[in-house]
């Protein structure tokens, strides 16, 4: 680095001493002898020698260096305010806003970076007794851009068929113009990446079941009707036509089940060990041309184990999930756009949503989490994945690595949100979410 | 020259961070002045002259602390001056704080609308602590409790519940009840901190347990209560929620914490920061101010953790100046308003900006130390109140205050003379005011009470010599004697037996006399004669050159720490009259100029 001229450091020296002769009265005032009470020493310039002390208040002030010294803090200072002021005025209007308790109707914003459309911010209105009768509904909005958007109703009745049950309903629409497609599954490089255009309505009833303390599920079944097509550009250009799926409407019916068993002990109100094990699977019907006839299958392991010699909220969660799809029943294939993939918050994190995609998808993680609040911890994590067509070609040196570490806040035992940064093959990924990874 | 030193620094960023370092060290130690005065001691602030009426200031809960806790935290680094100080403080140049601007002389903040000295500086009866505040000078005063209480309001604000009334007098109250499963609790913690507040020479409202009959209430015809975002009439079932499983007598009474409402015009909080533009007698930026760095080593004694600025007060006296007033003392002792405080008030922020970068880069190292302990109440009517888990000097509030952070060691043992000035029998007077039911409850917050009281001594006195109320003797045989007290013998946290007292006496910087001292007096001789006359041998006829500096150390037994000395000033006038004879300094506002007398101390 080449150094300033001798004359104009000797200036700048000169200048700071300047300032340190000079600001004597800045902070000085508030911090030195010359508070003290002599005669001479308060209000020294205009004080008559002849005024009892008492008569001359104390005073702190701030020179004109003092305030460059601050000009930074300032600055800080006029941005926030009108935050302050908003935040007051909302007290001032709306106190029930602030009340320690969850509203029972309110509205929530969503901001989402790193999730299948990359950042996403919307609104959530919700009514967690709605009639009156307990029911719980929620109709969210999140929006990318013009022709990226996505709106979802939940509706859940509540223990309609006894006291361990719940009946969810679910609407969604959603449309995305770009949606990413990666051609040659688990080698596809950059240049594989193809776009298409997605439109897609969905609706879903869904019983979840809680029959004993750590064994539960949920059966549920999904209507949906899809439409896609390549994309404007020349990323659309490289989505084979030939693709099972591609530039038609599927309507399509799932029948869908998962089990968990869980095992978890928690402390400090975050799970710290025990295991975790879920069982999945559908079945899926195509109710337009009868193409698309196929099961999908998956199994998930999760271990928290908690370090020795250190607190048990110092801990390893580990997770292994594999999960596949294949023909049945006479299908001919598995729609592309229902193809597991890795990639995204959920899974190898540092790659971007379905970054590889086949018929079958392996993913390993392993996240070293610790407590540095009373409601935040802080993980590091190492995720590993790949996808396969046929279980035989699932190899050691076909993983895809990514790690990294983040924060996460959370909030009556639940996560209230996460953030975390990985970085892998493919550069860094940001992720600020509510879902949970695992 | 400027160049040649400038070349003689280190190159490179280092450079610049030194002349940074520089520049704040010798902004924080620039200063001409004596420390001693040979006028008058400044003993009052006028800053209770009449001002045009102020505007009142809106109270608001929560802004404050998001302000608090993350803005004023990214604010105060990009401070120059302050990183300045704190990197000068890292490399041992500068102490990384300021001092207080409102102290005399003698240390000491004056008598202003914010707190004028009491109990320590002149020691009150144990019937006079437990009457406090209160104007009627009856411990048990209160609203009227022979007559009928008009609700005219109910309470919005706050975590207690509670209503305002007027009682057959025509005086008004805030009553906060207890949580049903605390009782006594919340009520029990305000009365006994806004007594001991009140002694320690802050203004409190007047606080006092009252017993009342649920037949006296009357909802007002104007009384509303807030409902969601909207006020709406108040109803007959309002009043019976707050009233419903509160404990009653056996006359079917129900015991309640009445506040009284101040005289004057209530203008909503004052800040623990900046001063108020509207008020010409709010001169010290209020971070700066003595008495409210010092109320933190109080508040750490009662584990007051809400003490922030929506639980303060400033009213606008009917004498045309701003009063202000501390409140709201349900969050001490054991209690966090109705219930009982979690372990870790006090021991850390809500959301720490200190702790939790730390916790962060431990890599789960850090030992989240509240964590393990048992938050059970022992009694309901105490709380979670503990001697074991406090740390004075690491206690904080639950939200971070701006005038508590700037506290210094000097500050913190001003502080911690008000709290030690509390024996254990004006303690027992002080809790005998919340009229509690249990006496185990009532005898084991007293015991905890007097530990940390006790913790807090011991832990600022090793930090700061704890040596006080020097005054000067002068008789014909003995010449001039220079007495003090010695606030850890006097609070018992040391045996007076083998504490001895280092001294050394200078004169214009050269040492004229030394000794080691037995007993908290230093004979002035030099040379065999009384001081005085070894000036007068001197010529020494400029009375500024009549001063002399005696630095006292004190040496305890078994205590191998040391506080650093304490200089003292005095001033041995050719001819001296008398030295003046009063209690403390606070009375000598007026002297014989021509006394002898102590003119002056400096703290390390």
């Amino acid at each position: 680095m080449k150094r300033a001229p001798l004359r104009l450091r000797t200036v700048s020296l000169l200048i700071l001493l300047l300032l340190v002769f000079t600001v004597e009265p800045t902070v000085a005032r508030e911090t030195s002898p010359t508070a003290r009470d002599t005669v001479d020493a308060i209000e020294g310039d205009t004080l008559s020698q002849a005024q009892h002390p008492n008569a001359v208040p104390y005073r702190s002030s701030r020179s004109i260096w003092a305030h460059a010294l601050a000009v930074p803090a300032y600055l800080v200072y006029g941005v926030t305010r009108p935050i302050g002021w908003g935040v007051k005025y909302l007290e001032r209007e709306y106190p029930a806003l602030f009340e320690p308790r969850a509203p029972v109707q309110g509205v929530l914003p969503l901001v989402e970076l790193g999730g299948p459309v990359g950042v996403q911010g919307g609104l959530a209105v919700f009514d967690h007794d709605l009639w009156g009768l307990g029911h719980d509904a929620r109709l969210s909005f999140i929006y990318g851009s013009r022709s990226r958007y996505e709106v979802d109703l939940d509706y859940r009745f509540g223990p309609v068929f006894g006291p361990h049950t719940a009946l969810t309903v679910n609407a969604t629409f959603l449309t995305n113009p770009e949606r990413r497609y990666f051609l040659r599954g688990n080698l596809a490089d950059r240049r594989d990446e193809t776009r298409y255009f997605t439109r897609q309505l969905s609706g879903r009833a869904t019983l979840t079941l809680q029959p004993f303390e750590r064994f539960g599920g949920n059966v549920e079944v999904e209507a949906s009707r899809i439409f896609n097509k390549r994309a404007d550009g020349n990323l659309g250009d490289r989505l084979p036509v030939s693709l099972p799926g591609v530039d038609r409407a599927t309507a399509l019916l799932t029948a869908r089940t998962g089990w968990t068993f869980d095992r978890t002990g928690r402390e400090q109100q975050r799970v710290v060990r025990g295991m975790r094990v879920r069982l999945e699977g559908e079945a899926t019907e195509d109710l337009s041309r009868g193409t698309f006839r196929y099961v999908g299958y998956a199994a998930e392991i999760q271990q928290y184990l908690p370090l020795p010699f250190l607190p048990p909220t110092r801990r390893l969660a580990l997770r292994v999930r594999m999960e596949k799809v294949e023909p049945a029943r006479g299908g001919a294939a598995v729609p592309f756009f229902r193809l597991p993939g890795i990639g995204g918050q959920t899974t190898v994190r540092s790659l971007v949503f379905e970054r590889y995609v086949e018929e079958g998808a392996l993913v390993a993680n392993a996240e070293y989490q610790y407590p540095i609040w009373n409601r935040m911890d802080a993980v590091a994590f190492v995720d590993a994945g790949q996808v396969f067509n046929e279980f035989e070609g699932i190899g050691v040196d076909r993983f895809h690595y990514s790690y990294g570490g983040g924060v996460r806040v959370i909030r009556g035992g639940r996560l209230a949100f996460r953030f975390e940064v990985a970085t892998g093959e493919e550069g860094l990924r940001t992720i600020l979410t509510v879902n949970q990874m695992f | 020259m400027a160049s040649s030193l400038l070349r003689r620094l280190p190159v490179g960023p280092g450079r610049w961070l030194l002349v940074l370092v520089l520049v704040a060290a010798t902004a924080s130690g620039c200063g001409s002045s004596r420390p001693y005065t040979l006028g008058p001691v400044k003993t009052e602030d006028p800053d209770r002259r009449p001002i045009p009426e102020p505007r009142e200031i809106e109270q608001n809960f929560y802004w404050d602390r998001v302000d608090l806790t993350l803005f004023h935290q990214v604010k105060k680094p990009l401070n120059l001056a302050w990183t300045g100080r704190k990197i000068g403080a890292l490399a041992g140049v500068t102490d990384g704080g300021t001092e207080a601007v409102n102290v005399n002389v003698f240390d000491e903040p004056p008598r202003s609308s914010w707190w004028e000295p009491r109990h320590y500086y002149r020691p009150m009866r144990p019937d006079e602590l437990t009457v406090g505040p209160n104007t009627d000078g009856r411990p048990d005063a209160g609203p009227d409790t022979t007559g009928t209480w008009t609700i005219w309001r109910g309470k919005s604000v706050g975590a207690a519940s509670g209503f305002f009334i007027e009682d057959a007098r025509g005086v008004r109250y805030l009553l906060k009840f207890d949580k049903p499963a605390y009782p006594e609790l919340a009520s029990s913690a305000e009365v006994i901190a806004t007594k001991i507040f009140h002694a320690a020479g802050y203004h409190v409202p007047e606080n006092t347990i009252a017993h009342f009959h649920p037949d006296q209430i009357e909802i007002g015809e104007e009384a509303t209560v807030r409902d969601g975002n909207d006020r709406r009439p108040m109803r007959p079932d309002d009043v019976q929620s707050v009233l419903e499983g509160q404990p009653r007598r056996a006359d079917g009474k129900i015991r309640v914490m009445a506040s009284r409402f101040v005289d004057g015009q209530v203008l909503g909080p004052w800040n623990f920061r900046g001063r108020r533009d509207d008020d010409p007698n709010d001169r010290v930026r209020h971070e700066d101010r003595r008495e409210l760095r010092g109320l933190r080593v109080l508040s750490a004694w009662l584990n007051d953790t809400d003490r922030r600025a929506a639980n303060t007060l400033a009213v606008y006296t009917d004498e045309q100046y701003i009063k202000h007033y501390v409140q709201d003392m349900s969050s001490t002792l054991g209690a966090n308003t109705g219930a009982p405080h979690r372990p870790i008030h006090g021991q850390a922020y809500m959301i720490d900006h200190r702790l939790i970068p730390l916790a962060l880069v431990s890599g789960g190292l850090f030992p989240f130390w509240w964590w393990d302990k048992d938050g059970t109440a022992q009694y309901p009517s105490v709380g979670y109140w503990r001697s074991d888990v406090f740390k004075p000097g690491r206690w904080v509030p639950t939200y971070p205050n701006p005038a508590f952070e700037k506290l210094t060691r000097r500050d913190a043992f001003w502080g911690a003379k008000q709290v030690m000035a509390f024996s254990d029998a004006d303690l027992d007077a002080v809790v005998d005011a919340a009229e509690m039911s249990n006496p185990e409850a009532e005898d084991y917050l007293l015991r905890i009470l007097a530990e940390r009281r006790d913790m807090t001594g011991r832990y600022w006195f090793h930090r700061v010599a704890p040596l006080d109320r020097f005054r000067l003797s002068l008789t014909t045989a003995e010449g001039p004697i220079l007495r003090f007290s010695d606030l850890s013998v006097d609070g018992g946290l040391h045996e007076s037996a083998g504490t001895t007292y280092r001294y050394r006496v200078r004169y214009r910087d050269r040492v004229i006399a030394q000794g080691e001292a037995t007993e908290p007096v230093v004979p002035l001789w030099a040379d065999s004669r009384s001081m005085a006359d070894w000036l007068d041998d001197r010529g020494a006829d400029d009375p500024n050159r009549r001063v002399v500096k005696v630095e006292i150390q004190p040496l305890y037994p078994c205590d191998s720490q040391r506080p650093p000395p304490v200089h003292v000033y005095v001033y041995l006038p050719t001819s001296p009259a008398a030295p003046p004879n009063v209690r403390s300094v606070f009375d000598r506002a007026d002297i014989n100029s021509n006394a002898a007398r102590v003119v002056g101390i400096e703290r390390q």
